[in-house]
């Protein structure tokens, strides 16, 4: 009865105006969904032929942006090639160079956390595409590669990541999509029969070196160089030599016909190396497209990057153990890799030779040796011989030079020393053969001491040997380990216990996945 | 005749009894008295409304629109008693005065006080909620930039902190009842201003706000249910009361004096210290106060005018507000001026209400980089600041280390230009007695433009070739809320009931476009044409690192229904329940909405026989709630989804290039643009729920109430914690991701307590003393998307964290190398697990890093005296914070002797040269750690009101002398150990600025403690 008499008011119907206008308003707008505006998302991806190659490419560029950041310190200065003392007082990075060169590292130091990220990572974006792809339908586009092609390069992006996993931390998880929860660590062993099985399955589905768009991508020639290294170190990883099996794909490249030795020993290394005969896989850099490659600026000392060679930070943060420096001859041509003694440069506008003065106004004069790893209230200005083993193009320190991972002089040395190893690590006329081949060009014909013997050629030397060819190529932690002497005393590192032959599985990581087993000592 | 005669004699008899009445009342108007007067409040406006009663009787009279009254007294033995609602009742004896001007005032515990709960109000002792109200009366004074600190320490277990020191561009942090959330998660209160949830406080003048109420437990803030896990603030402003209009006037006239700074060594210390360490380092010959060659003493001055008034049925208040602040270093200023303006009206037999609501501000504020006072500790002293020639001085061959601070602070220039508008429309309609119908329509707009030229003069621009660098960003806030609410209020005999339901839909849309530009032919033109920089059309330029252009639009919405109902029985057993259901679409698919519910009851046991006119217990009040909130402040868009994009590398340079991959045969190919995700896609992504009991205590004692007082225990816990934690990798991508992990729990007691010691008519003395515990503690860190068992964060240089989550400890919790003295070659030893002292390299982060105590204080205090006497005023407040840890994070550079070329040293290491680490990495341990303990003398004011003649155009004139953060008692190093309170996210770089952690003061971030001075005025016309 009331409720009647109210809603023939005038004022009521105010009222009900009023929240019905309310309502509509309220009607009209009630979503709570996400609007995209200037996102790209998965679903809005992945439509047109370019957006499928940008996202192929993807997990290659990756690998341009980290292999010559932690990777490259986690290979070069454990080992007894390359070292970064301490200038003027500065511990860079927190000590951590210092910490790498003695090998006291620990669990909790960044870089080695920041080396298993990116190994990841780069496994996760392969991941990605591979999930990502399988759904598109890419028979209406116009696409260089197949798909079937894409997918299974995108899976040796993935093998290559755990192939340095392998070498780097040996235990760890193995995951082929994104999402697995707790993922377990993976005996050494196991990831090694992983990938083997791995790389082979997709082999068939690779390009070749010269089909159309082959560089810088995985061919079956860069997948048999990738099992050739597994195999290699077969010992190492599962406690099993698998030298006949390495010898094998050795041979399917070196028998493919596709690949030479370059005429000389830094052809490999231009700045425009592209069409080395030499190289099987590469990681493609370019001052405009692809940086990440600056050796220059790392290595060159500051009172001569911007003369010599028209670049404004040198940094000489990185230079070569004097040990590693006496490994070369005199009369070795690799020798010139290294900048020591007075240093000149070449006048860009008068053509004439000047030397390049130092912080002191004296002639900038570069010592091999270098005082100590610490200062000691002495200073490390001008200690340390420079590599300039990439060669460095005047006013360009984001470098063109394409990143070399694998070469067949590498692959020819690595047949040598299987040879070898199944020969009772006594050289055969084989072995001696392909080691002098890579090496000749690094001498003038007929130069003392420049081919070796089966009598001169032992497994020691042949470490010597791969150390002069192979320098800086992120190759010596691996052969030091695989010959016995990364635990070795050298400079200011004392002996040190076996199991920093593998890094700790970071704390970052341990303390978010309590699957993960760390590594025995650590 | 007779019988006439004696009807006459009748006649006269009434007549002359009447005549008697009249006589004795003539005689008895003799004897009366007109007693007239104005009653005002404390700022001199008028006050209609207010009681006046003679003592004893029934007679009274209410004070007119414009506060004026009158009476008429047969004697003036009378008292007259003044009250009303919220103020302090005065009894004043009239003693034959005629005219009795009374100002009244403000009671700021008053029992009968309106409290704004959210969608209603209620009076305060039927409130079951923890709930605490600041009214105007009570406000801090001084130059309050920032108006959270109205009520810093006013309020016990909402901690607010100026971490930015005396900086005119710095807001404060605030946080209640300890940390609600972590990494990534915004902890502050929701803020709801004139009930609109999600304002932006940094537009409204403080003059304006009347009153802020603060909604401590989760049954008060459930109503805001999504949002108010942090708690909620109502800022109310003032609207107009009836009457002739007052106009007011409040300015200040302040200056920032520095209270404590570093002091570094001077050229021929810090050459001496070198040459005692043999150590090389570059001598210039000048000896240089870089501090001194950076700062300045700041002028500050604020001007507020607004106007008032109205009739029965429309009110209206305006004001203007301009702020100019300067800040210590030499370009930092803000400029403010905001214009605020509403209007109530009622209509249709006053059934209807209709409030419209408009502010709209300008701020201007240029920001010197923070990093140039920083940069003062850094530089060698014997630079001096320009070269003979008079350019600057820079030191040749600097990788930035060194870079001249003076120079980079007059090279750049960086400011904003913020619009903010907001406008409310409210209507509400009574559609019968007690049944309400409410909308309420508000939309905000901001619009910030900042804008940067960095002259082709500085070091950094000519070093790397760019030559000049204009950049501008445009940034856009519009945030639109409909609320409306229907409402019941029914009295049935004892039984009051209110019921509110209601609906709300909120939309958040941000874009934002930017362009930069570099090589410009001329400094003149700063970014004001962005086209003249050569560097956008000469390719062959060697650095265009400035030019930039993009733009970006996110949108968000929460829909949500609520309802209420609160009952009491003839208000002594009280009760309230609410419920909210909250939509957000930044949540995963099928994780949108949640409910929040909250419910509540007190008793007051005072009004039970057994305390009825109890002489001690005037008031007591048990309540008790329990409630739950969401986090939705810090979520953010679109987490559920792989965001991808073009990849992009910086270079050494500071150059940013594309990060393409390459398709072809070596020779001839394309370099193709890389696309890939750049998040870790979290498709369970759901709401972080808080659940929070409180139990209190409200009391008023002894004899007429002078004590007051709240006693509260709260137990908080919060679940599905949202923030960016750890991922695991694998299979992760990255190694953060935006996830629910784990669960914490806030523990506390808080006690407020109001004295009135002495108040009458010539001295008033009244104190208030606030006192909060909080015990934080994480309970767990696992869920489906993040196994870890902690996790380390607050990364100081890089390499270094100094703190670690873990269940069984607090946030903020300091972690990492207990230190055991130096070796004898100076390096560093730490205590291991076994308790020996070990180099670094031999310790075991797993077993031998210790728990080193937490950043977070415990126990936060206030106490605060106001006095009146005659016509003086003063108030002293003094604010403390104890039970905690502070890091000095600037010790790891400017007391380490590895730094000498690239820092200055603290003098400290030559007054001490013990504190020298002279052959130690900048690492992190116990060694750093000092206690946090501060007392402050925060804020002391002292006031004269001149008299004014009856009748003067000026009704109230006041004069004031305001001290701010006038002194510090504490044990640390740093400049001041109140840091910030965990209000913001956790940032994983504690060295961006405007963003510190609990208990660390940054490496890179300097702003000096000062004390601020101000001469303030205010008159009432």
């Amino acid at each position: 009865m009331k409720k009647i008499k109210f809603f023939t008011k005038p004022k009521l119907l105010l009222g009900l105006v009023m929240l019905t206008a309310a309502a509509i308003g309220v009607v009209s707008c009630n979503k709570v969904n996400e609007h995209v505006y200037s996102q790209i998302t998965t679903s809005n991806f992945f439509q047109t032929a370019s957006q499928v190659e940008s996202a192929y490419v993807q997990p290659y560029s990756f690998i341009a942006t980290h292999i010559y950041q932690v990777h490259f310190a986690l290979a070069e200065f454990a080992t007894d090639e390359a070292v970064c003392p301490e200038r003027y007082g500065y511990i860079d990075q927190d000590g951590m160079w210092n910490r790498l060169h003695q090998h006291n590292w620990t669990t909790d130091d960044a870089w080695i956390a920041t080396e298993w990220n990116d190994m990841y990572q780069a496994i996760g974006y392969a991941n990605y595409f591979i999930d990502a792809i399988q759904n598109v339908d890419v028979s209406k586009m116009d696409l260089p590669v197949s798909k079937a092609q894409m997918i299974a390069e995108a899976k040796m992006i993935r093998d290559l990541h755990y192939y340095w996993l392998l070498d780097e931390f040996g235990n760890v998880p193995i995951v082929e999509h994104i999402g697995v929860v707790n993922p377990p660590t993976v005996a050494r062993a196991d990831v090694y029969a992983y990938l083997v099985k791995d790389i082979n399955a997709n082999m068939p589905q690779l390009s070749h070196k010269g089909d159309a768009n082959w560089y810088g991508h995985f061919t079956q020639e860069a997948a048999h160089a990738l099992l050739a290294k597994i195999y290699l170190n077969a010992q190492v990883f599962t406690g099993t030599q698998q030298y006949a099996a390495c010898i094998t794909e050795c041979d399917a490249i070196i028998n493919s016909g596709k690949f030479s030795l370059d005429a000389t020993w830094d052809a490999p290394f231009l700045a425009h190396n592209e069409n080395s005969a030499e190289n099987i896989f590469v990681v493609p850099f370019d001052s405009q497209h692809a940086i990440g490659f600056n050796a220059a600026q790392q290595q060159i000392h500051w009172d001569e990057a911007p003369p010599k060679y028209g670049i404004s930070d040198g940094w000489a943060k990185v230079v070569s153990q004097e040990s590693f420096y006496d490994l070369y001859a005199k009369n070795d041509l690799r020798i010139n890799q290294w900048l020591v003694g007075p240093q000149t440069y070449v006048d860009q506008t008068t053509g004439k030779t000047e030397p390049v003065i130092d912080d002191d106004g004296n002639q900038l004069t570069l010592t091999p040796q270098i005082q100590s790893l610490g200062e000691d209230g002495a200073d490390n200005a001008y200690s340390g011989a420079a590599n300039v083993k990439y060669q460095i193009e005047y006013g360009i320190y984001n470098m063109n030079n394409d990143l070399v991972v694998f070469r067949l002089g590498d692959i020819m040395d690595m047949k040598a020393e299987c040879e070898m190893r199944q020969n009772g690590g006594v050289a055969t006329a084989d072995a001696v053969g392909l080691v002098n081949q890579v090496r000749a060009r690094s001498f003038k014909p007929g130069a003392i001491g420049s081919t070796y013997t089966t009598a001169t050629l032992t497994l020691d030397e042949l470490l010597d040997e791969r150390g002069r060819e192979f320098s800086y190529e992120m190759k010596r932690r691996e052969d030091m380990i695989r010959f016995g002497h990364f635990n070795d005393a050298w400079w200011e590192k004392p002996a040190t216990d076996k199991h920093y032959e593998l890094y700790p599985i970071p704390y970052s990581a341990t303390t978010g996945n309590s699957a993960l087993k760390q590594n025995p000592g650590y | 005749m007779n019988f006439t005669i004696t009807k006459n004699r009748q006649k006269p008899k009434w007549l002359l009894l009447l005549l008697f009445i009249m006589l004795i009342q003539i005689h008895a108007n003799a004897q009366s008295v007109n007693i007239a007067g104005n009653v005002t409040d404390e700022t001199g406006q008028a006050l209609p409304g207010v009681n006046v009663k003679v003592k004893g009787t029934t007679i009274g009279a209410a004070t007119d629109a414009n506060g004026k009254y009158t009476l008429r007294l047969d004697n003036s033995r009378f008292t007259l008693i003044f009250s009303y609602l919220g103020y302090v009742t005065q009894e004043i004896p009239v003693n034959g005065q005629t005219f009795i001007d009374v100002k009244m005032v403000a009671d700021p515990k008053s029992l009968k006080e309106v409290v704004v709960i959210g969608y209603g109000t209620q009076k305060r002792e039927n409130v079951t909620d923890a709930i605490t109200t600041v009214k105007a009366s009570e406000f801090n004074n001084g130059n309050i930039n920032d108006p959270i600190t109205l009520i810093e320490g006013k309020v016990a277990g909402l901690a607010i902190s100026r971490s930015g020191g005396s900086d005119p561009n710095a807001l404060a942090d605030f946080q209640l009842r300890g940390p609600s959330t972590v990494f990534g998660g915004s902890t502050q209160p929701l803020l709801v201003i004139d009930g609109v949830p999600g304002g932006d406080l940094e537009m409204i003048a403080p003059q304006d706000i009347a009153s802020i109420d603060v909604l401590k437990d989760a049954s008060a803030s459930s109503i805001y249910g999504a949002r108010a896990s942090g708690g909620v603030i109502i800022v109310t402003t003032k609207k107009g009361k009836p009457g002739t209009s007052t106009i007011t006037y409040d300015g200040t006239l302040s200056t920032d004096l520095i209270s404590k700074n570093y002091q570094v060594l001077d050229a021929s210390q810090y050459l001496a210290l070198a040459k005692q360490y043999k150590k090389k380092v570059k001598n210039e010959k000048a000896n240089t106060n870089w501090f001194d060659e950076l700062t300045r003493t700041p002028v500050n001055t604020t001007h507020n005018l607004a106007i008032n008034g109205g009739d029965a049925k429309t009110t209206y208040y305006a004001s203007v507000d301009y702020k100019n602040l300067e800040g210590l270093d030499l370009v930092n200023t803000r400029r403010f001026v905001e214009g605020h303006a509403r209007v109530n009206t009622k209509a249709l037999n006053d059934k209807l209400n209709f409030t419209v609501e408009f502010t709209n501000s300008f701020d201007n504020k240029n920001f010197g980089n923070s990093g140039n006072i920083a940069q003062t500790l850094n530089m060698n002293p014997t630079f001096p600041v320009y070269n003979p020639d008079g350019t600057y001085y820079q030191n040749p061959g600097d990788y930035n280390l060194q870079t001249n601070p003076v120079a980079s602070e007059l090279l750049n220039t960086n400011n904003d230009i913020e619009k903010r508008f907001q406008g409310t429309a409210d209507i509400s309609y009574d559609i019968f007695s007690g049944f309400k119908a409410n909308v309420n329509y508000n939309t905000r707009r901001e619009d910030y433009l900042n804008s940067q030229y960095a002259s082709s003069q500085d070091f950094l621009q000519s070093s790397s070739g760019e030559n000049g660098t204009a950049y501008r960003n445009e940034y856009n806030i519009t945030d639109n809320v409909v609320q409306g609410t229907l409402s019941y209020d029914k009295q049935i005999k004892k039984h009051s009931f209110n019921l509110v339901a209601g609906y709300s839909y909120q939309d958040t849309f941000d874009d934002s476009f930017y362009a930069g530009n570099n090589n410009f032919p001329s400094d003149a033109t700063l970014y004001y044409n962005l086209g003249a920089g050569q560097a956008l059309t000469d390719f062959t330029l060697a650095n265009r690192g400035g030019v930039v252009m993009g733009s970006s639009a996110t949108e968000n919405q929460l829909e949500s229904f609520f309802g209420r109902v609160i009952y009491n029985y003839d208000e002594k057993y009280l009760f309230k329940a609410s419920i909210r259901r909250d939509g957000s679409s930044k949540l995963a698919a099928g994780h949108k909405f949640a409910n929040f519910y909250g419910a509540s009851a007190g008793w007051v046991i005072s009004k039970e026989n057994f305390l009825q006119d109890n002489k001690t217990i005037k008031f007591l009040k048990l309540r008790g709630s329990y409630g739950t909130t969401g986090n939705e402040q810090g979520l953010i868009e679109y987490q559920s989804l792989y965001l991808l994009n073009r990849m992009y590398t910086g270079d050494a340079e500071g150059l940013t290039f594309p990060q393409d991959g390459y398709i072809g045969n070596g020779t001839t190919g394309t370099w193709v643009p890389s696309y890939g995700p750049t998040n870790n896609t979290n498709p369970d992504l759901e709401w972080e729920t808080q659940r929070q009991i409180d139990i209190g205590l409200d009391f008023s004692l002894f004899h007429d109430s002078w004590l007051t007082g709240t006693i509260d225990v709260y137990d908080k816990r919060i679940n599905n914690l949202l923030g960016t934690f750890s991922a695991q990798v694998p299979s992760n991508i990255f190694s953060s991701i935006y996830a629910n992990a784990g669960s914490f729990q806030d523990r506390g007691i808080e006690l407020a307590l109001n004295a009135t010691f002495v108040k009458n008519s010539k001295f008033t003395w009244m104190s208030s003393f606030t006192a909060a515990y909080n015990k934080n503690k994480v309970l767990s860190l696992s869920s489906s998307e993040f196994h870890g068992s902690a996790e380390s964060y607050g990364s100081i240089d890089g390499a270094n964290y100094a703190y670690r989550l873990a269940p069984g400890e607090p946030t903020a919790e300091f972690y990492g190398r207990v230190f055991a003295g130096f070796a004898k070659d100076g390096s560093w030893l730490f205590r291991n697990a076994a308790g020996q002292a070990v180099p670094d390299g031999q310790l075991n982060p797993a077993t031998d890093y210790k728990y080193l105590g937490s950043g977070l204080p415990t126990t936060n205090l206030s106490f605060t005296n106001t006095f009146r006497y005659g016509n003086f005023d003063a108030s002293i407040m003094l604010r403390s914070a104890l039970g905690f840890k502070a890091f000095n994070a600037k010790r790891l550079i400017h007391e380490n002797l590895g730094q000498i070329t690239r820092t200055n040293f603290f003098t400290s290491v030559v007054n001490d040269p013990n504190t020298l680490v002279k052959n130690a990495d900048q690492t992190f341990s116990s060694y750093y750690l000092e206690n946090g303990d501060y007392m402050k003398i925060d804020n002391l004011s002292i006031g004269y009101t001149i008299p004014m003649k009856q009748g003067s155009s000026i009704k109230r004139l006041r004069v004031s002398f305001i001290a701010q953060n006038l002194f510090t008692f504490t044990g640390f190093s740093g400049v001041d150990p109140e840091q910030a309170p965990l209000s913001t996210s956790i940032d994983s770089n504690p060295n961006d600025e405007g963003l510190s952690n609990p208990g660390i003061e940054p490496l890179y971030n300097y702003y000096p403690a000062t004390r601020t001075l101000s001469l303030g005025l205010s008159a009432t016309f």
